[in-house]
């Protein structure tokens, strides 16, 4: 379900945009006739709603247009997805866990995700752009950056074609 | 095993359709302490620790001689009359200095009764506004037993300034965390437009406590009656929930919404934990959880298992733990789905309480366009869920905000005023029945 507001994609029956909290229309999935004792779903009354400029809410930002790093576990998606920055894109997109008192600062910080506990390093890998897709190399990370299940060597530089499998230790996540 | 809570949970949906792709589904976790023998009483330890700085001399209206600290007197000497015997207080003033007004009494009969309330009423305004003096004082005093219920019950009319404002809050919210650990939550309540809300928010948080904004100093009579009502209504204490998803099913946002919204950050995608406040017989507790189903499922499923760790003070258990099951059924016969408009309703105000907490925080912070238009989408949502007085004086705010180009001043009473009504949207509904606030 497209938020009409920020564009973002939302699980169908959401009734709340999970990126910018505006309210959603009624889900085609649920009857909107309901039985006695039932209200139709909220976004159903709209006469009073106004739709807001895009940019008040989200920066006007299209956020079905950005790549977004999702996070996978046994070949599931776990829900957790990272956006990556707009285009252009920085030459080096550093991956890792923010440590504050350490002054490392990542450009995508995975603690989130679950960074910690799948012993994904501080400073673990850098993304970049080649114009077409994105790449990956590692950052003298502790347990490794594989692509597909193939470990990349020190200074190797690695491209991600669609579908690809990436995973900074034991942290797996796709791009979509 | 014996219960001593009820653990309820509602879908928003009867049954979800056999999908192939992930969809979101709602779920309210209900927590009522069961009807169980009363057992022993259980005394209150109460401390208070009151502002009596200059700004409380402020006058409450052009037609009453009471200042603010008169109407604090008044509403501790009311709340002190609601205790009972064996309970124990204990007053403290702050300015720049820290002052025992009332050393700690236990309640044998009227006689303490009317000592407690010349204590009171004998406190005198002074200064600026040292606040961790007193907190560190009053965490000194030793505890009865291990059978009380200590909580201490904090009022401040300004921000905390002495001797630096950093210094000071550091100071407090460290006594707010030893607190927490001895048991003895804070119950903060602030009043005006001068104290430092977010600290004041973070003091009761840290302590595992609560916060609340007193709209018009001569509410706190009522206010604090209430609170002692709801100290003598403590059933379960010291609880913990944690909900544990299966593989597939995502913790996409997890809220409590009884006794108060309150929207958790950082949630992990499968595994939630969180301490809960006094689980009263009056108002229980409850959580709404949203989840995001992968669409790998097409029979029935134990989503997620709950659990729940309590004590039970009053008949003296500690770490009582029960478990529960949210079960999620699909169907490919959507003529079978139903929505359920309770659970339906409590999503809606929660995320309108959401909407005007991130109006006013943009009006606040100076983008005032934003604000108007989140609050003026909060308000339509409060008008169709029925709160038409809320969303009529979250239009009058956003108008305010819209003139002006800024919250303050009285709007930032008013804001205030809101999103605490706002955060008891949910409680006030199911106690009342009603639609609205008023």
């Amino acid at each position: 379900m497209i938020c009409p507001y920020c564009s973002f994609d939302n699980p169908d029956g959401t009734l709340f945009c999970d990126d910018c909290n505006m309210p959603l229309p009624a889900n085609v999935n649920v009857p909107q006739q309901a039985i006695s004792g039932v209200s139709a779903p909220v976004g159903n009354q709209s006469s009073t709603q106004q739709k807001p400029h895009l940019s008040l809410i989200a920066g006007g930002l299209q956020q079905k247009d950005l790549p977004r790093l999702v996070v996978m576990e046994n070949m599931l998606p776990t829900g957790e997805s990272l956006r990556l920055p707009r285009p252009p894109y920085p030459a080096e997109i550093l991956l890792g866990r923010n440590d504050l008192k350490n002054s490392v600062v990542v450009d995508i910080d995975l603690t989130g995700a679950g960074g910690f506990q799948k012993k994904v390093s501080r400073k673990h890998a850098f993304m970049g752009h080649d114009g077409t897709n994105f790449t990956i190399k590692d950052a003298g990370s502790t347990y490794g950056t594989f692509i597909n299940k193939s470990k990349l060597t020190q200074g190797q530089t690695a491209t991600i074609l669609p579908g690809d499998e990436v995973r900074l230790a034991e942290l797996t996540f796709k791009i979509e | 095993m014996n219960k001593f809570a009820h653990i309820k949970t509602q879908l928003s949906q009867n049954v979800l359709p056999i999908s192939t792709s992930a969809q979101t589904i709602y779920a309210l976790v209900k927590i009522d302490p069961v009807d169980f023998p009363a057992g022993q009483k259980i005394p209150l330890d109460l401390r208070m620790v009151l502002d009596r700085s200059g700004s409380m001399s402020s006058m409450t209206s052009a037609y009453s001689s009471k200042n603010c600290l008169d109407l604090l007197k008044e509403a501790c000497v009311n709340a002190a009359g609601m205790m009972q015997k064996d309970d124990r207080m204990t007053v403290y003033s702050f300015s720049d200095r820290s002052k025992l007004e009332l050393k700690p009494t236990i309640i044998k009969n009227g006689k303490d009764h009317d000592r407690i309330r010349k204590a009171i009423q004998s406190i005198r305004l002074s200064g600026s506004t040292h606040l961790s003096t007193s907190l560190d004082e009053m965490l000194k005093i030793n505890p009865i037993n291990n059978n009380y219920l200590q909580r201490a019950l904090i009022f401040t009319d300004g921000e905390v300034n002495v001797p630096g404002t950093d210094s000071e809050e550091k100071a407090c919210l460290s006594l707010a965390g030893k607190a927490r650990k001895m048991g003895i939550p804070f119950w903060v309540y602030g009043t005006g437009i001068h104290y430092a809300e977010d600290f004041l928010k973070k003091l009761a948080a840290v302590s595992g406590g609560s916060f609340e904004h007193i709209s018009d100093p001569k509410d706190m009579v009522s206010l604090f009656s209430d609170q002692m009502q709801f100290f003598k209504d403590v059933a379960i204490t010291n609880a913990e929930i944690s909900l544990d998803a299966i593989p597939g099913v995502i913790l996409r946002k997890v809220s409590r919404v009884i006794p108060d919204i309150e929207v958790y950050a950082h949630i992990q995608p499968t595994y939630f934990s969180s301490d809960i406040p006094d689980i009263d017989r009056v108002r229980g507790a409850a959580f709404l959880i949203q989840l995001e189903i992968a669409p790998v499922f097409d029979k029935p499923i134990k989503a997620v298992y709950i659990n729940l760790r309590y004590d039970v003070p009053s008949l003296g258990l500690k770490a009582v733990e029960q478990n529960s099951e949210m079960e999620i059924t699909f169907t490919d016969d959507a003529s079978l789905i139903r929505q359920n408009s309770d659970v339906v309703d409590i999503v809606t105000l929660q995320g309108a309480h959401t909407l005007a907490t991130l109006g006013a925080q943009a009006a606040e912070t100076g983008n005032a366009q934003q604000g108007v238009t989140l609050m003026q989408q909060a308000a339509a949502l409060y008008n169709n869920a029925g709160a038409v007085d809320m969303a009529t004086q979250l239009m009058t705010l956003s108008n305010s905000v819209s003139s002006q180009g800024s919250l303050s001043g009285n709007s930032l009473n008013t804001k205030r005023t809101l999103t605490t009504a706002s955060r008891k949207m949910v409680t006030h509904r199911m106690i009342t029945n009603s639609p609205d606030t008023n």
